[in-house]
């Protein structure tokens, strides 16, 4: 009887060693071999990007003081949010989900549905002074009132010098965005399973990630969801436009996407392609948050009869569905929503501020002075 | 009491510890029907937060009723424990202590969307569950906690007003 339990056992590894060996991670990139770019007139530096790190959880970047860009980019999830949509500051409604900030210095397109906000230090513009939806509150508000705020405090100052040398420390919107790109540009999530496994690590993944991730290439999930940050915004080169896609036809009255600024019917119901690092953590899914879970979000790709991508009439099993949802599971990159850099910064300034110089000199008179002093 | 609680809870599921809640439907009436020990809601009792642990004797909730409370601004409140969402400089806090009596599932109404920690032994709890308050209500969220008899410090966090209205209800 062991004998035989013995055979089947082996008969089960030799199965397990042989599906192992023939899924083989897709070659057409590398983790190890990628660095976010930047614009060339907002290359990183440490002090900059630290102060891009402090605005970008400051909840004076709202009008009332009460809402950060971190108030809906919450590191937990991967910098998404948990909610269908957001209301703004005042309560007014929010208008389309949150989407994760992971590898977003790749992405030449950076909303649901415009294609063209394509640099980062544009998109922080959106939330802080923006009317459709109102998110942070500053539209129509008094010019320079943010940048007032921020100049009466005792860190802002030195830190915006410390950072912009070559712009005397100015404080205004320029470089206000110019931080939060920068911060942003470090947000990098490429240590999940996933990436293990395309690095060599073959025990990286599970057997039915495995399963996933080749199903996720034969059904042509990454034909959309493409390259290293799963989205075909985030390809070098790649026209925005191209990203666009429609899943289905929104019904009267709806968000239409990427219509609302071309004008074309045509373009009624694109939307952007999500990435998906970390999108087991991002929920709820699609441009209006009405997808709850992972399993309907998969559904929801198939669902559509107006749809007319040839690409999206596949249907998939259970079991298949089960297996790409190990495949998404294995893009959750621990390091990425708990790096201390990524965090809310501690509250002490990190470079010595006006009076804390004038206490040290202070200090110093004073050792002079004394009877014991040199 | 509880059923309500858990009808809330259940609604509010896939917003979970998020604490900031969606936005509440349009209404011809805004709180009409309040259910049970949040039928005080507009009770408006005037309560002002303490500015540190020292005064929290001062700042005291009863729980079913509701108060109309003053926050100071963020730089004047020393909060015990630092919130995850403290808000910023111009942004308006609070701290209130109330007792528990029994142990149960509490339920902390608000006004608006500021962040709330409940402390018990000097802690911040997990909440059970997060949600808007039920519609056509003024209760933008309600965050539930299960508690411990004892008292309970309660931290407002990033008001964007200076006033809120509080409840603390089972």
């Amino acid at each position: 009887m062991r004998l035989a339990a013995a055979a089947v056992v082996g008969a089960a590894l030799v199965t397990l060693i042989a599906c192992a060996s023939t899924i083989a991670p897709p070659s057409d990139w590398s983790p190890a071999d990628l660095a976010p770019p930047h614009p060339a007139n907002n290359p990183p530096t440490p002090m900059k990007i630290e102060l891009g790190r402090r605005l970008f959880y400051d909840g004076d970047l709202s009008w009332d003081g009460a809402m950060s860009c971190a108030t809906c980019h919450e590191q937990k999830r991967g910098f998404a949010d948990p909610n269908k949509t957001r209301a703004g500051f005042d309560g007014s409604p929010g208008e389309r989900n949150i989407q994760t900030l992971a590898n977003v210095a790749w992405f030449s397109s950076l909303t649901w549905g415009g294609p063209h906000v394509d640099t980062l230090e544009h998109q922080a513009l959106i939330p802080i002074e923006g009317f459709v939806p109102v998110e942070m509150g500053f539209g129509g508000k008094p010019e320079g009132t943010l940048a007032q705020r921020l100049a009466d405090q005792s860190c802002y100052p030195e830190l915006f010098r410390a950072a912009f040398p070559e712009h005397d420390g100015k404080i205004d919107m320029n470089t206000i965005t110019l931080a939060l790109a920068a911060f942003q540009r470090t947000l990098v999530s490429l240590d999940a399973p996933y990436d293990r496994w395309k690095r060599g690590d073959m025990t990286a993944l599970t057997e039915q990630a495995k399963r996933g991730a080749a199903l996720f290439e034969s059904k042509q999930c990454s034909s959309c969801h493409a390259g290293p940050h799963f989205s075909d915004a985030a390809l070098p080169g790649a026209n925005p436009v191209d990203a666009f896609h429609r899943l289905a036809l929104p019904a009267e009255g709806k968000d239409t996407g990427l219509s609302r600024i071309t004008q074309k019917p045509e373009d009624a119901g694109r939307f952007r392609t999500p990435g998906l690092r970390n999108v087991v953590l991002s929920a709820p899914y699609m441009h209006d948050g009405e997808v709850a879970g992972l399993r309907e979000a998969i559904a929801h790709h198939y669902s559509d009869p107006s749809t007319n991508d040839p690409r999206l009439g596949r249907t998939l099993s259970d079991a298949e569905v089960t297996d790409l949802l190990a495949f998404l599971e294995s893009l959750t990159d621990q390091g990425f929503i708990t790096n201390p850099a990524f965090a809310r910064p501690p509250a002490q300034c990190p470079v010595a501020t006006d009076s804390e110089r004038a206490r040290e000199d202070s200090n110093s008179r004073n050792l002079h002075n004394s009877p014991a002093g040199p | 009491m509880r059923l309500i609680l858990a009808a809330i809870a259940v609604a509010a599921a896939p917003a979970a510890w998020a604490q900031t809640p969606e936005t509440a439907p349009a209404c011809k009436t805004m709180d009409f029907v309040l259910p049970g020990n949040l039928g005080d809601w507009n009770g408006k009792a005037p309560v002002v937060t303490a500015a540190g642990a020292g005064d929290l004797t001062s700042a005291k909730l009863l729980p079913g009723k509701g108060y109309e409370a003053a926050l100071k601004r963020k730089g004047d409140v020393a909060f015990k424990v630092e919130p995850e969402k403290p808000g910023g400089s111009v942004s308006y806090s609070g701290l209130f202590q109330f007792d528990v009596a029994k142990e149960d599932n509490y339920a902390i109404a608000l006004g608006n969307a500021a962040w709330i920690d409940v402390l018990e032994d000097g802690k911040a709890l997990e909440p059970l569950s997060f949600g808007h308050g039920p519609e056509c209500t003024t209760i933008r969220k309600i965050v539930i906690y299960k508690l411990q008899p004892g008292p309970h410090t309660l931290q407002v966090a990033g008001s964007g007003a200076e006033t809120v209205k509080l409840l603390v209800g089972r």
